[in-house]
Order: structure tokens, then C-alpha cells, then sequence
């Protein structure tokens, strides 16, 4: 229920810079420890000048961006000022891990066939190679979704983001149809899961949303003021997804940072579908000089969907 | 007087329709009744377990519901573009036929938008379409469209019956009524007794009610057209969605418009109201109704054929392949643009009743065609489809959305049922007009110049 | 085997090691402890706090697991002898970590070294663990100066001594970079002089905030003797980005509707409604001048 959502993000508020810290002190290995967010400890230890030892609350403004709790109301449609959203997909990286797709699903409290995050199987001509694909919401800047709301519940902010306020949606799936990547979903179910009525109830942190209203992927705003990658950058294992800050010019997949102009011009980044006029916030490397055989992506899949995949990307 | 005693006589004739209702008429009533209870409990069970029980899904995010709507507001609009058309041109053999397009106009002006709100996930939300509302969204023009054209389409109803009320306020001594319908009949009429002025004065406000009525519903029926033309959806974003959805809103209107006729000829026995000749010309304008439907869609999907883009491809694909949507693509082009001009257009063929079954197979036609301009187009995204659930994929209605729809009709049928019951379903006094009895208020003022210079 | 019983056999074993070692004589479980393993690491915070985190944890690779709520003792060595420091308790997952104020002096060995020895005690079903870390105090100064209009950053780096004198340290490897919203974007490696100073050429083109501030991060990452260093220096060397205006071309989207949109749905309904007003109006009118004489019936 709502309870248990609204706990687990306010743990990760209270984790904070220090863990940070500690992350990038801590290598790798202690990174993968790390990550999770701690369960106790409120307190740490402070060895003082002079040799006692006193206990100090941890400091709560942890966060990188102020206010570090998710925006409600009319700020929640402004967006985090001085914020340009970004984020790169290295196609070339890409294995299928579907980690992606995972750490999204715990993260927003998803239903496990609720994919806010997707892996496609491409093939761009019958010569070419196929290669894994992984969309999410483009969060684009002419966003068609957002032309369509009747009332607004779906809103582009100046961070680039498009989030949808489940509190106002009335489900009339109007933008689903109008996204021409097929990034939103709606809650068919009556699940009680689905939070609603929570007096800390934000936009920015509306997933799993409510019954009969429409989910897409957030670019996790909430985990941005804490400075940390969306749960589909952070999760990924072979560090394919870069997330960024286009105003500061970086974007990064938390092992690696690298400058966001020098990426898209030297890799030859590329929006999906750009013709389409929609101005997509997520861009592609192409699928060149691979890490994997796209072969490798059909291990964690049966043959029979295997099967289905691999139709899906035949010419008719 | 001659035309009072023709009205009388007309009366005297048709008052089976509007007395007291008989064992026949509960029966018919009770029917539709268990059709509606049953689309009922459908409703409560779609409310309480989610949207998941209809066949609706991510990609084909609006099935049957829409499909619909969009035909059911297209018979409303298709009423009341012909009525209006009709009425303004005075055209004379017209005249029967009025009460009953009003009727289809007003009966699914309010059952179509039934169905929007079946598709809504929170219909209970609706009220935020009038909290947040934002004009950029084509659903908000659509909302204010449908309420201006139903209130219009709702006082013009009502205006063009004021002239029988008096009339059957003035002989409900003759009649077999319950009392209360005597006294509605009264404060209905508006003390309507027909003296010149008052005559002039309706006269007129029908006619700018007619006038308004045509520009309204066209706007309207093209803003729902709009609904899907501001998609950025393949088969969709054609600057020809709004034409060609006015111009099957008149052909299915017409469609509908003959098989009622034709049904309360056959029931009633209306055989002098609803003459051959209403059914030869009907029949003839649904012949050239048809050519211009196959003409729109031939030069619509000529188009995209030639200029074959990936996405198109796959869409036009599935009509043509007889495993997915080829044989209800060739079944209903075949009975919406062909039928009618092998049917009626040859003698050989033509009858009254080979004319209105033709036009029960061109209403049929038409729903498929707009199931075909939906649910395929939806199930043909730019990315490909690869949800590993196969009601994810293709879209099936169930028998929730069924039952709503025939609930849906049968709502339908039960209003004209008991508005048929109500007050005469044809004109009375307005077919008893003579010709040229009443200005054209509009052009009043041009025609006299113009006879002058 | 079929998976059932694999299932069945794991989920006896997992009992047996979790919950009945608890009830059993100590004696029995000697040969059953897990063996724990801790991770220790010094850094030095960019305020000059020192932090000392450590991890607790049993297994290794993807089996690693952390060890909660387990005291952990510090101590660290003034010259032969054992002095306790603190003990701290690790939280769900086997982290804990001691902030040390900049200005605590830590007794050092004969060659400048500080120790801080970390201990697990272990308990009934876990082995004992003990690590040290070793580090020296280094202290790192950034300062920037511009010449003939390039931008330097120049960064030393050196040790106090006893007497309280800086002493130059040579050859540390230093990373320059700015900080950015989810990590570091470094910009270049260098190396300290004989003199402990090293610089950098800062580049033009970096995007800073609305006004060009930057934040300079200066990182020693994981050195042998020194430990992880962070420092950090703020300057408006970065370039200047407006975003004040953001939102201006996206008006069809926006929250207000273009005014030509306004206008033809207000002109469109005034004209619908002013008919229909006008037509009511009518209709009205001949209730008014309903005759008193009845007129024929109609
Ligand atoms: S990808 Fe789709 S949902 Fe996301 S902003 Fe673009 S149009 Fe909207
Ligand atoms: S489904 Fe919700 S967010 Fe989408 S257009 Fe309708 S009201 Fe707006």
C-alpha cells in the first residue's frame, strides 16, 4: 500500500551524501552493498578534537537539489528550476539484462507485468543486424501526449520531464494513443496496491498510480534531488543507460561521466523516430562495435517467446 | 376549415400511436428493460473489477466503446445536419420524415456520450474536465460541442412538436389519455393557438434553430473526427478525417432514417405517411452517399498505398490479409460502398424492402468500418508489438463491452418507443402546412431586392 | 532431483544454520560459524573531517551479504600501545562509519603512518574478523589564478609536520573535475611537482550555472598512504546558461491555450448561443400574446 511506497523513498532520503561518500570511497564491490538504502543508524558517530565521543542525528539535507522532498501542487508542474533532463542509451551495451526493467518495477512499486520501462528486439532493414532496444518515456520536448489532456493531468515542466498527476487524470487514455512510442500504460486492474488519497501524494512520485489512470516512466525527479540515477540507470549492469543534466552538459551511468555534446557528436547519437517532429529528451548510440551478440539477450527467455520476438521483427 | 379537418382526420388515424398504451406496447417496453439490466450489470461489474475485464488494453487503449460512440453521435449528427437541411429548404415531401430525424438527433446525442464514459478509467473524475479544463484538447471541444448541440438539438425538438401538443391539447377530448398527459399536453403547448403572429414568430424561431443546427453539428461531428486526426497515429493524421466523418454520419443517417421508416410502415401501417417515393429518394441518396464513401476512402487509402511508409504498410497489410482484418475490410467495403448501387441503383433489384435491408446491411457496414478505422490502426504502433500476452497484442471485445452496446441500442429503442407514444412520430401539423405557407425568414430580406432589382 | 526437493533440502539447511544454532551448545557450532570478512577505508571529507567506513559482510561475490546491528570496536596505536577509539554498530547492511573532526591528532608511528585497527567479535554463528587501515595525513589547497587570460588551476599538496611546518609531497596523482548533479565530470589527471604543486589548464567550455559558478573537485582516489581526499572550491569559471525562459515555445502544450484558440471558441459559441438565445426569446414571446378569445382549435 501507500504506506510501505511513501516509507521506502523517505529511506532513501534519510540515506543521503554520506552514503554517497562512502560509495565512491568504497569501490565497486562495497557500491553493490552500498546501494541499498540502510534501515537503522539515524545516528553516527563523531570522534571530537579533543577525543570524546558524541552521537549526531544524521544531517537530513542530504539532498543535491532544495527542496529535497518530491514537490507537490502547483510546483510539482513547474519542474526543478535550472534542470534539463537528459538521458543516453548505449545500444551497443545493451544485452537484454532487463535489469532495467526490474529495478524500474521495484522501484515504482509495479505489478510485474507493468513495463514503464521496455526491451525491444529492432532489426532497422532486413540486411542489419538486430539489436536490443530499451524505450522508456522520451519525455519529449513537443510532447503530442501533452497537446491531448483534456485537463492537464499530463504536463511537461521546464526539467524536461512529463509527468502525469494521478490525483487529476480522469483516464480518458486520450495521450496513451496519441504517444506515438507507446510509453504509457494504464492501470487496468482494481488492485488495492495502487496508492491513493496520500495527504504526501506528488506527482513526481505517482507510480504505481491509481486504478483506471495512466503510468509512464517519471525520470525519477524525486531521485534526482538526492542526486541519484533513475532506478533503470543505477540498475543496469553493464552501464548502458547515462543519465544526465543537459544544462550542465554531463550525463553519467554512475560508473562513468562523460560530457553530453562530445557523447552525441563523437557516437553519433541519434533520437528515435525524429521525424516525427516530438523532439525526444532520450538519445541513442547506435548499435555499433557491440559488447554482446544480440543472441546472448535470448538467454533469460524461453524459445517460444523467442519465437514471437524475433516474428515481431520480420518485414510482413 | 380544410386543413382542420385534415388534422383531425390524420389524428383520428394515427391515434393507436398516443393512446393509452396496450398489453404489446408493456412487452416491447419489458424486453428492451431486460436488455438494459443486463448491460446493467455488466456496468457495476466493469466499475468494480477494473477496465481489465474489457478487452481494452495498453495498445488498443479504446475498443468497442469508442467505436460507438463515434457511430451513435455520427447517427445524431447525421439527424440533425439532414433535418435542418431539409427544413431550411423547404423541401416538401420532407415533412414526415422531420419528427423522426429529430428524434434519432436527440435519443443519441445522449446515449453516445454514454459510452465515452465507459471508456473513461475515472468516470467519476468528470467533473475535472470543467475544474482544469485546457481548450488545446480535442476531447475539450469535443465536450463543449456535444453539450451546445444537445441542448440546440433538444429545444429544437421540442420547439418543432409545440404546433402538435396544441394540437393535441385541442382534441384530447377525442382521445383516449390518462389525465396528467391531458395537462402536460397544456403546459407543452406554450398557448399556442395558432394566430398569425404566434405562427410567425415559431416560424421563425425554427428556422434560425434550423440554421444553427447545421453549422453546429457539423463542427461538432468534425471535432470528434479531430479526436483522432490530432493523434500521431498512422491511418489516423489525414486532413481527411473530419470530411469523411460527416459524410458517413449522413449516409449512416440516411441508412437509419429508411430502416425506421420502414419499420413503423411495416408495424404501424404508415403506407400513406411513409410513401414509395420517401423510400425511392432516400434510397437514391444512399446510392450517391455510397459512391462518395467509396470515393473518400478509395482517394484515402490510394494515397497512402503509393506512398508506402514502413508503419502504413503494416496497417493496410492487415486489411488486405484475409488471416487479420481482410475479410470484415472486404465484407463491409463491399456492403457500404457497393451494395447500394447494385441493390437500388438496378431496377430489377428494387423494392421497398430490398431498399431498407440494404440499408440495414450499410448501418452494419458502417460500424465494421469504423471498428476497422480503429482498433487496427491502434494495434499498429510505430514500435513493433511484442508483449508476450496475446490480449495485449489483439484486441477482443468481451461480452461486457457487447452487452453495453446492445444496452446502448435498446436505450435507444425504448426512448422512441415511448416518445412515439408521447406525441405523434410524424408532424402532424407541420405536413399540413401548404407550400410556401411560411417565409423563408433568413433570406427574407435578399429575396426581396433581389425580386425588386 | 527434482526441484521441489532441491527446494525443500535448501530451505532445511537454511534453517538449520539460522535458527537452530541458537538453542544448540556452543561446543556444536564451532565448525558451523560463517567466516565474516570487513572492509575498512579512510577518506578525508572535503570540509578536512576524516571519515573512517567500514563494511561487515559474509560470502563473497553475488552471495555477499551484510551483517547487521554487530559491534564493531576501533581502536587505533600510540606508538606500541592499544587505544580504544570507539565502537560503533553496523545498520541493515553491514555499514557503519566514525566522522573524526579535522582537528583530532592521531598519534603517528615513526614514519608518519596513523592506524586505526577494526574489530568483530563474532557471535555464535560467525567468526571473529579484524582489519586495520593505515593512512597519512595529507593536506591538499586548490587556488586559481588566471594567466594571460587562461584560467589555472593550481592544486598543492603537502604534510605538517610536528613542528607545525608544511612539508611538500611529491608525485600524488590528482583528479580535477566539477561537480555535477549526479556525479563528477573530471576533467584531467595530474601529478604533483617536486614542489607539491600541480596545475591544470581549465577549459572554456564548461556549462555552469546561471551566473558561471562552478564547483572544483580535487580527488585523490583510494592512494596507498593517503587515503581518499576530496576538496572542493567554488569559482565562476564555467560558462553562463540561461534557462530562465525555458518554457516560451511550447505554448501549445503549456498551461494557457493560445489566445487565436480563445478566440475562435469564444466566437464560435457567442455566435451559436446569440441564435439560439434569440430563437428562445421567440418561442417565449407567444405565451405572451397567447389570445384570451380562443381562436378555432387547431
Ligand atoms: S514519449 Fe510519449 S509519453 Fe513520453 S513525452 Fe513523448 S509522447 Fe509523451
Ligand atoms: S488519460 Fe489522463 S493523463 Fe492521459 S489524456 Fe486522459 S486525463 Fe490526461
Amino acid at each position: 500500500m501507500k504506506d510501505k511506497k511513501s516509507n521506502s523513498r523517505r529511506k532513501f532520503l534519510s540515506t543521503g551524501l554520506k552514503i554517497g561518500v562512502a560509495t565512491a570511497a568504497g569501490g565497486l564491490a562495497a557500491a553493490k552493498i552500498l546501494e541499498e538504502p540502510p534501515k537503522k543508524s539515524e545516528k553516527i558517530k563523531v570522534l571530537t578534537t579533543d577525543g570524546t565521543v558524541i552521537e549526531v542525528e544524521k544531517p537530513a539535507n542530504d539532498c543535491k537539489i532544495n527542496p529535497c522532498s518530491p514537490a507537490k501542487g502547483i510546483e510539482a508542474r513547474k519542474g526543478i528550476p535550472g534542470r534539463s533532463f537528459v538521458m543516453v542509451i548505449d545500444l551497443a551495451k545493451c544485452k537484454n539484462a532487463r535489469k532495467c526493467v526490474e529495478g524500474c518495477q521495484k522501484g515504482h512499486d509495479l505489478l510485474p507485468d507493468q513495463e514503464l520501462m521496455k526491451v525491444y528486439l529492432m532489426k532497422d532493414n532486413p540486411e542489419s543486424e538486430p539489436y536490443w532496444f530499451p524505450k522508456n518515456c522520451f519525455h519529449c520536448d513537443n510532447p503530442p501526449c501533452v497537446k491531448v489532456c483534456p485537463v492537464g493531468a499530463t504536463f511537461k515542466r521546464t526539467d524536461n520531464v512529463v509527468l502525469v498527476d494521478a490525483d487529476r487524470c480522469i483516464g480518458c487514455k486520450f495521450c496513451i494513443s496519441a504517444c506515438p512510442y507507446s510509453a504509457r500504460i494504464l492501470n487496468w486492474e482494481n488492485k488495492e496496491t495502487y496508492a491513493s488519497n496520500d495527504p504526501d501524494y506528488s506527482p513526481e512520485t505517482q507510480t504505481p498510480g491509481q486504478h483506471g489512470v495512466v503510468s509512464k516512466c517519471d525520470f525519477c525527479p524525486d531521485r534526482a534531488r538526492e542526486g541519484k540515477l533513475p532506478y533503470c540507470a543505477s540498475s543496469c549492469p553493464m552501464g548502458a543507460i547515462y543519465f544526465g543534466d543537459k544544462n550542465e552538459d554531463t550525463v553519467t551511468n554512475g560508473e562513468e561521466t562523460l560530457r553530453f555534446k562530445e557523447l552525441i557528436k563523437e557516437r553519433v547519437g541519434y533520437r528515435y523516430l525524429e521525424e516525427l517532429g516530438t523532439e525526444p529528451n532520450v538519445y541513442y548510440l547506435p548499435p555499433v562495435n557491440r559488447m554482446f551478440p544480440y543472441e546472448r539477450g535470448f538467454s533469460n527467455l524461453s524459445e517460444e517467446k523467442k519465437e514471437i520476438l524475433l516474428k515481431s521483427i520480420s518485414k510482413p | 376549415m380544410d386543413s382542420h379537418l385534415k388534422a383531425k382526420e390524420l389524428l383520428e388515424e394515427n391515434k393507436t400511436f398516443i393512446e393509452k398504451p396496450n398489453k404489446q406496447w408493456f412487452l416491447k417496453v419489458f424486453i428492451l428493460a431486460v436488455l438494459i439490466c443486463i448491460g446493467l450489470y455488466a456496468l457495476v461489474l466493469q466499475i468494480t473489477k477494473g477496465h481489465l475485464i474489457t478487452g481494452m488494453r495498453d495498445n488498443v487503449v479504446w475498443g468497442v466503446y469508442i467505436v460507438n460512440f463515434v457511430f451513435i453521435l455520427g447517427l445524431s449528427y447525421a439527424g440533425a445536419l439532414i433535418a435542418g437541411i431539409f427544413h431550411l429548404a423547404r423541401v416538401e415531401w420532407a415533412k414526415p420524415l422531420q419528427r423522426i430525424l429529430k428524434l434519432i438527433t436527440v435519443f443519441a446525442l445522449i446515449v453516445g456520450p454514454v459510452y465515452i464514459l465507459l471508456c473513461l478509467g475515472r468516470p467519476e473524475r468528470l467533473l475535472n474536465l470543467f475544474l482544469y479544463p485546457r481548450i488545446q484538447s480535442p476531447i475539450t471541444w469535443d465536450l463543449i460541442a456535444i453539450m451546445t448541440d444537445l441542448i440546440f438539438c433538444i429545444v429544437y425538438l421540442y420547439f418543432t412538436y409545440i404546433k402538435d401538443f396544441a394540437l393535441l391539447r385541442d382534441n384530447s377530448a377525442n382521445l383516449n389519455l390518462y389525465g396528467w398527459r391531458k395537462k402536460l399536453y397544456k403546459f407543452l403547448a406554450l398557448g399556442y393557438q395558432n394566430t398569425p403572429e404566434q405562427k410567425k414568430l415559431l416560424n421563425r424561431a425554427l428556422d434560425i434553430m434550423a440554421a444553427i443546427i447545421i453549422p453546429t453539428s457539423i463542427i461538432a461531428y468534425s471535432l470528434l473526427a479531430w479526436l483522432f486526426g490530432m493523434n500521431l497515429k498512422v491511418g489516423w493524421h489525414s486532413a481527411m478525417t473530419a470530411p469523411f466523418f460527416v459524410l458517413s454520419a449522413v449516409y449512416s443517417g440516411i441508412a437509419l432514417l429508411i430502416i425506421i421508416m420502414w419499420i413503423y410502415r411495416k408495424t404501424q401501417r404508415l403506407e400513406k405517411v411513409f410513401t414509395d417515393n420517401h423510400f425511392l429518394y432516400l434510397g437514391f441518396s444512399l446510392v450517391i452517399l455510397s459512391l462518395f464513401y467509396g470515393y473518400f476512402y478509395f482517394s484515402q487509402y490510394i494515397t497512402d498505398w503509393y506512398n508506402i511508409q514502413e508503419t502504413t504498410n503494416r496497417l493496410l497489410s492487415k486489411y488486405m490479409d484475409f488471416s487479420q482484418y481482410g475479410i470484415h475490410f472486404s465484407v463491409a467495403i463491399f456492403m457500404v460502398a457497393f451494395l447500394p448501387s447494385i441493390i437500388i441503383g438496378v431496377p430489377w433489384f428494387r423494392s421497398i424492402n430490398s431498399i431498407a435491408i440494404t440499408s440495414v446491411f450499410v448501418l452494419a457496414g458502417l460500424w465494421v468500418m469504423r471498428y476497422l478505422m480503429i482498433v487496427p490502426v491502434l494495434e499498429t504502433p510505430y514500435l513493433p508489438m511484442q508483449d508476450f500476452r496475446e490480449s495485449w497484442v489483439h484486441y477482443s471485445a468481451t461480452w461486457i463491452e457487447w452487452s453495453l452496446t446492445i444496452a446502448g441500442i435498446a436505450i435507444c429503442v425504448l426512448f422512441f418507443v415511448v416518445a412515439s407514444k408521447l406525441a405523434p412520430i410524424i408532424p402532424i401539423s407541420e405536413m399540413l402546412e401548404k407550400k410556401g405557407e411560411n417565409k423563408f425568414v433568413i433570406f427574407y430580406k435578399t429575396r426581396r431586392k433581389l425580386s425588386k432589382g | 532431483m527434482k526441484p521441489k526437493y532441491i527446494l525443500t533440502t535448501a530451505l532445511l539447511f537454511l534453517f538449520f544454520f539460522y535458527y537452530l544454532p541458537a538453542k544448540t551448545t556452543a561446543a556444536a557450532n564451532i565448525q558451523k560459524k560463517t567466516k565474516t570478512r570487513l572492509k575498512v577505508y579512510y577518506e578525508k571529507l572535503a570540509n578536512s573531517d576524516k571519515k573512517i567506513s567500514i563494511i561487515l559482510f559474509q560470502g563473497t561475490g553475488k552471495k555477499m551479504k551484510g551483517i547487521e546491528n554487530a559491534e564493531l570496536v576501533l581502536t587505533t596505536f600510540d606508538l606500541d600501545n592499544e587505544r580504544q577509539l570507539t565502537t560503533i554498530y553496523t545498520d541493515a547492511n553491514g555499514n557503519a562509519m566514525l566522522i573524526i573532526e579535522a582537528k583530532y591528532l592521531f598519534p603517528k608511528d615513526e614514519r608518519g603512518y596513523s592506524v586505526v585497527k577494526v574489530m568483530y567479535s563474532g557471535n555464535d554463528s560467525l567468526k571473529a574478523a579484524q582489519k586495520k587501515v593505515k593512512f597519512m595525513d595529507l593536506n591538499v589547497d586548490v587556488s586559481f589564478e588566471i594567466v594571460d587570460s587562461i584560467k589555472l588551476i593550481t592544486v598543492s599538496t603537502f604534510e605538517i609536520d610536528s613542528i607545525g611546518n608544511p612539508k611538500p609531497i611529491e608525485g600524488v596523482k590528482l583528479n580535477i573535475g566539477v561537480e555535477r548533479l549526479f556525479s563528477t565530470l573530471y576533467l584531467s589527471k595530474i601529478e604533483t611537482n617536486k614542489k607539491g604543486i600541480g596545475t591544470m589548464e581549465f577549459p572554456e567550455d564548461i556549462a555552469g550555472d546561471s551566473i558561471g559558478t562552478i564547483n572544483v573537485i580535487v580527488k585523490i582516489d583510494d592512494n596507498d598512504d593517503y587515503g581518499t581526499i576530496t576538496k572542493a572550491k567554488k569559482i565562476n569559471w564555467g560558462t553562463i546558461v540561461d534557462y530562465s525562459n525555458v518554457s516560451e515555445n511550447r505554448s501549445l502544450f503549456g498551461d494557457e491555450a493560445p489566445l487565436w484558440m480563445i478566440i475562435s471558441v469564444f466566437v464560435v459559441l457567442a455566435g451559436a448561443w446569440y441564435h439560439f438565445i434569440l430563437a428562445i426569446y421567440k418561442v417565449l414571446k407567444i405565451k405572451k400574446i397567447e389570445p384570451k378569445i380562443l381562436n378555432e382549435p387547431l
